[in-house]
């Protein structure tokens, strides 16, 4: 279904500039989780980068992107408030293959102007949701006051 | 008394994205007097300065999550502010978790709105805080 149209184009590009370079961060925080899994500040922070997205995805009825980070948020943030779960590599993987699937979900999305085939980003939304579910005791998955 | 036209109004989101979004939304409600900020600590700055150039704003919208001064920091300080503690502002959020609205209302917000939201639920929120 295309989405993007000559009235929107330019809103879409504004998004996708701006989504990359946020991808771009958190895949360097991604990096940084996996060889150091137990840092909370790391996983608050993704949180909070990805939170950004999610908004703008969600208000451009970009449904399947905006779930995708929906789920990183709150990973994100309630993984930080724990200290002796032992799912952080499984999640800190889950969140570099968010990173991924979520800069191609863009490419795809830019390059045709339709919205993207659903089966990858599907297929990691049901992991997310596994992995999420598995932290559902943590109320708090926004930012921290 | 409803919100003019011509209403001064802050729009302040991180994500400039999200800026134009609710800027084309407020646009389609029929006002034209919309200035931007990419965070709490430069909207602080041109609350104040406009003050001082006495042409304030008249109305503000604010994201919460922010990396600088976030949406909630900046209301406390408007609210603790004797130029600005009656300024009508909404709160833009991604979710509606009752522990942050509980939050918000305390610290005074006049009204928030969850994003995504349609240029009819904008004028509704809009609505209910300029009766």
């Amino acid at each position: 279904m295309k989405i993007i149209n000559s009235d929107n184009l330019e809103l879409f590009e504004e998004f996708n500039n701006e989504s990359v370079k946020i991808f771009s961060e958190l895949e360097i925080i991604a990096e940084k989780l996996e060889a150091d899994p137990q840092n909370n500040n790391l996983f608050e922070s993704y949180g909070q980068k990805v939170d950004r997205i999610m908004g703008a995805a969600y208000s451009l009825e970009l449904k399947s992107l905006g779930r995708l980070c929906e789920l990183g948020k709150n990973l994100g943030y309630r993984v930080s408030q724990t200290q002796d779960r032992g799912n952080r590599d499984i999640v800190c993987a889950l969140l570099f293959e968010l990173v991924e699937i979520g800069a191609q979900y863009l490419e795809q999305l830019m390059d045709t102007g339709e919205l993207p085939h659903a089966e990858e980003i599907e297929a990691i939304i049901k992991k997310l949701e596994i992995a999420d579910n598995q932290y559902s005791d943590i109320q708090r998955k926004s930012l921290k006051m | 008394m409803p919100l003019s036209p011509s209403a001064k109004i802050l729009v302040i989101d991180d994500m400039s994205t999200m800026r134009k979004i609710i800027k084309n939304m407020l646009v389609k409600m029929g006002h034209s007097n919309i200035t931007e900020a990419d965070d709490g600590a430069p909207a602080w700055d041109m609350l104040v300065g406009a003050k001082e150039s006495g042409v304030p704003f008249d109305f503000v919208v604010s994201d919460w999550n922010m990396p600088g001064l976030n949406g909630l920091d900046l209301l406390k300080k408007i609210r603790s502010s004797e130029d600005f503690k009656k300024l009508p502002f909404l709160m833009v959020t991604a979710e509606a978790e009752q522990s942050n609205v509980v939050i918000a209302v305390k610290a005074g917000v006049s009204n928030f709105i969850v994003k995504p939201f349609s240029v009819e639920t904008l004028k509704e929120k809009i609505g209910k805080i300029f009766k």
